[in-house]
């Protein structure tokens, strides 16, 4: 303990400067005030959906499930990501942003906070009932829309900003590997700014217009194929800061290194090139694609698995050389030694813990003809709730635990690591018992996104009321997860002694050199342009040239 | 770049498992007839309504226990609102929506599909056990979705 | 054309590099896995066999 207080203490780097960690809590914080609002919004619709309470007549639980959706998934998720890379960079390339890169992570900062009021407003007003795939003919308000361009364009300029950075320390080390988190960071960006190209224009050249009334309808085909074409990405988008997490900084807080950094650097390139040329995937029960390219999509979405596994491999190894270094022996001897009391290695473990089911899952939805049995199912529900909602939220948590400190200047304090414990175990147990209902549910037949119901009391759906309320129950676990949670980053950020707390990132044991290739950026992007090209230019020439009679706006709620 | 044995076999045994998948599900696809509903027809959805067969959404018998079933998913509900058949028999399904997207869902079968205005969305279906079975919309489609439900009755 | 230089040049560093320790002992890590994969194969076969049962 002794020992650990001295760590504390005098940490061995450069603690990032204040101008660069302002901007990344501003980013942080705005993520988890939306994250505790969508808390309180899931929390309800579960109890709503195991029969356990009513909403009250001004409220409609399709309004919260926009709300518990768009401030989730779209607003947690992106504000996090932004702000953590921004602080990594930093850490990686000397303590601090340059100025052009500040400059553009505060105008995407108002982008972002700009767009987000605008489409929370709209979802108060009740105007914007559309969920978070916002699918059209449903129409909601334009401000809507424009709300949701604004956050994709403040994120771009974010990205734009860690690319900048990019550029100066390349400028500034010629010759040498860009640092790890670096590398990873511009990929993450690069597969974020293509992905949104496509959502990009359907909302700018088909929604806003459509939803304005400057045109009579829209090409519902083509409005869900560019969706999808973004809806995949994005869940990558998600994924890879936790990865980002579990490669470069989960290491080091175990007191271990990086496994290999080709190899780490190798499966982000994968990741870019093959999780976009597959929304079809998303898109197995619908007419007007045909059953050949559904099946070009599914295949190039197998392929994606195959990073994943690169990743499972190389996290295990990092556990077992440091648990066998600390003296594990034995076939899984190593599994003991490491550090289960600490926060910030449990609560990212346990999120990996939940990506193998996670994974499994992803890969029966994607699998063809199988989608047909869990399609549009609560288990799909449960699959995205154990993939973001538990793989990448837990890390997200693991990482707050020691990045909030590090950025004001504080103390991850011995209570506060077991507050995150604890946390980290309501969060779990919630999340197991919600996502186990929701997958059975959905083998059963039962309907994602849908109010309480029994269907006329049709047997087969009071089947399923014992599950919803198992689901109810996890779900209010997760809302006292998600309170504490809030507490402990209050705590960490105004209350906590002052002092200084580490920022993780580990390095490789012995030099690796590293293909040089893997950093040449226009070859990737000019490989997944010819993948863009092959998966989707002709479905969407044909959806363009024999589309469908277009849609007037609906308003159904 | 350099691969440690263990993981070499790893990812050989991962891709070969993958690759397993990928020829399970194309001979039961392509081989046996069972790909995703993919119909490519479509129609006006302003015009659903007066476009016959869905004028007069129903059940025609095609065949011996062979029938098919011109529907419409329209916000909040499904046409017609009752249909029966004798056990053995099978139902192609042809469905389209007048108004915003829908889902056709019968639990415990694989009749799962999207219905999309503009396109019409077959799949078939041999119902060898009676019973009354469920068709729900499993696409959010407005504030009275959770109502949006129908039988069939198979005698 | 540059790019193909530079493969070529790759290949001779990665060969010249054997540095990484081989005989480090990840059995565990292959257990590990193999539990992994055995879980996505049950699950997958589970759900196919669900779908060829309700075809």
């Amino acid at each position: 303990m002794v020992i650990a207080r001295k760590i504390d203490d005098s940490i061995p780097h450069v603690p990032i400067q204040r101008s660069a960690a302002k901007l990344s809590l501003a980013y942080v914080w705005v993520a988890y005030i939306a994250f505790g609002l969508a808390a309180l919004a899931g929390m309800l619709q579960g109890m709503v959906r195991g029969g356990i309470i009513e909403l009250p007549s001004w409220m409609n639980y399709y309004q919260i499930l926009t709300a518990h959706g768009v401030l989730m998934a779209l607003i947690f998720t992106t504000f996090f990501i932004v702000g953590f890379i921004f602080s990594g960079v930093a850490r990686t390339t000397g303590g601090s942003l340059h100025g052009t890169t500040l400059k553009l992570g505060w105008v995407g900062w108002i982008l972002m906070v700009t767009g987000t009021l605008m489409a929370g407003v709209t979802i108060v007003m009740n105007e914007a009932s559309v969920l978070y795939t916002f699918y059209a003919p449903l129409k909601a308000s334009p401000y809507f829309y424009i709300g949701a361009a604004l956050l994709v364009v403040g994120s771009w300029l974010a990205g734009v900003g860690v690319f900048a950075s990019y550029r100066k320390w390349r400028r500034e080390n010629p010759g040498k590997t860009s640092p790890l988190f670096v590398f990873m960071s511009v990929a993450t960006y690069i597969l974020w700014i293509i992905a949104t190209l496509p959502v990009a224009v359907e909302v700018l050249f088909q929604l806003i217009p459509w939803s304005l009334g400057l045109v009579p309808s829209i090409n519902i085909m083509l409005s869900r194929t560019l969706f999808w074409f973004f809806g995949h990405p994005l869940v990558y988008f998600w994924l890879l800061p936790a990865y980002m997490a579990w490669y470069v900084c989960v290491p080091r807080i175990i007191g271990g290194h990086v496994f290999s950094d080709s190899l780490s650097r190798l499966s982000f390139i994968c990741f870019l090139l093959f999780s976009i040329p597959v929304g079809f995937h998303h898109q197995l029960m619908e007419p007007g694609i045909s059953a050949g390219w559904k099946m070009i999509h599914v295949v190039l979405t197998l392929i994606v698995v195959i990073p994943s596994l690169m990743t499972a491999f190389s996290m295990f190894a990092v556990f077992e050389t440091t648990g066998r270094k600390k003296g594990g022996s034995g076939l899984f001897g190593w599994f003991k030694k490491l550090p289960w009391s600490d926060a910030r290695f449990f609560a990212p473990f346990m999120g990996m813990l939940f990506f193998i089911p996670g994974g499994a899952g992803g890969i029966i939805n994607a699998s063809n003809q199988l989608n047909a049995v869990v399609h549009n199912t609560i288990w799909v529900t449960g699959h995205f709730h154990i993939t973001v909602g538990a793989a990448v939220a837990l890390t997200f948590f693991g990482v707050s635990f020691w990045l909030v400190p590090a950025l004001t200047g504080r103390r991850l304090t011995k209570t506060a690591n077991r507050m995150a414990m604890v946390q980290t175990v309501f969060w779990s147990v919630g999340m197991f018992l919600m996502s186990f209902a929701m997958h059975t549910m959905g083998l059963q037949g039962a309907p994602r996104r849908t109010d309480y119901t029994t269907y006329m009391d049709h047997p087969t759906a009071l089947g399923w009321m014992d599950y919803q309320r198992v689901m109810a129950f996890g779900g209010g676990l997760l809302f006292v997860s998600a309170i504490l949670l809030i507490l402990i980053l209050l705590y960490l950020t105004f209350y906590a002694p002052k002092g200084n707390t580490e920022y993780p990132i580990a390095e490789t044991e012995t030099n690796q050199t590293v293909p040089g290739i893997l950093e040449r950026w226009p070859v990737w992007i000019g490989l997944l342009a010819f993948l863009i090209v092959l998966a989707y230019g002709y479905p969407i020439m044909e959806q363009i040239q024999h589309q469908a009679p277009g849609s007037p706006p609906f308003r159904t709620w | 770049m350099h691969l440690h044995r263990y993981e070499k076999i790893w990812l050989m045994l991962g891709a070969g498992g993958l690759a397993l998948f990928v020829v399970l599900l194309c001979v039961n696809a392509f081989a046996m007839g069972m790909a995703p509903p993919s119909s490519m027809e479509m129609i006006d959805p302003e015009k659903v309504m007066e476009t016959p067969p869905f004028d007069k959404p129903g059940l025609v018998q095609v065949g011996d226990k062979e029938y098919d079933a011109y529907m419409t998913a329209f916000a909040f509900g499904f046409a017609p609102t009752k249909m029966e058949v004798e056990a053995g028999s099978t139902i192609n399904f042809h469905v389209t929506s007048p108004d915003v997207i829908h889902g056709f869902q019968i639990p415990e079968t694989n009749v799962n599909f999207m219905v999309l205005p503009g396109h019409i969305s077959s799949a078939s279906y041999t119902f060898d056990k009676p019973g009354e079975y469920l068709i729900l919309c499993n696409e959010y489609c407005g504030a009275g979705h959770q109502v949006m439900a129908t039988t069939i009755i198979v005698k | 054309m540059e790019t193909q230089i530079d493969k070529l040049k790759q290949g001779k560093k990665s060969k010249e590099k054997k540095t990484q320790p081989e005989q480090e002992e990840l059995k565990g890590t292959f257990a590990a896995v193999l539990i992994v994969g055995g879980i996505i194969l049950v699950g997958w076969l589970g759900v196919f066999g669900l779908f060829l049962e309700r075809a």
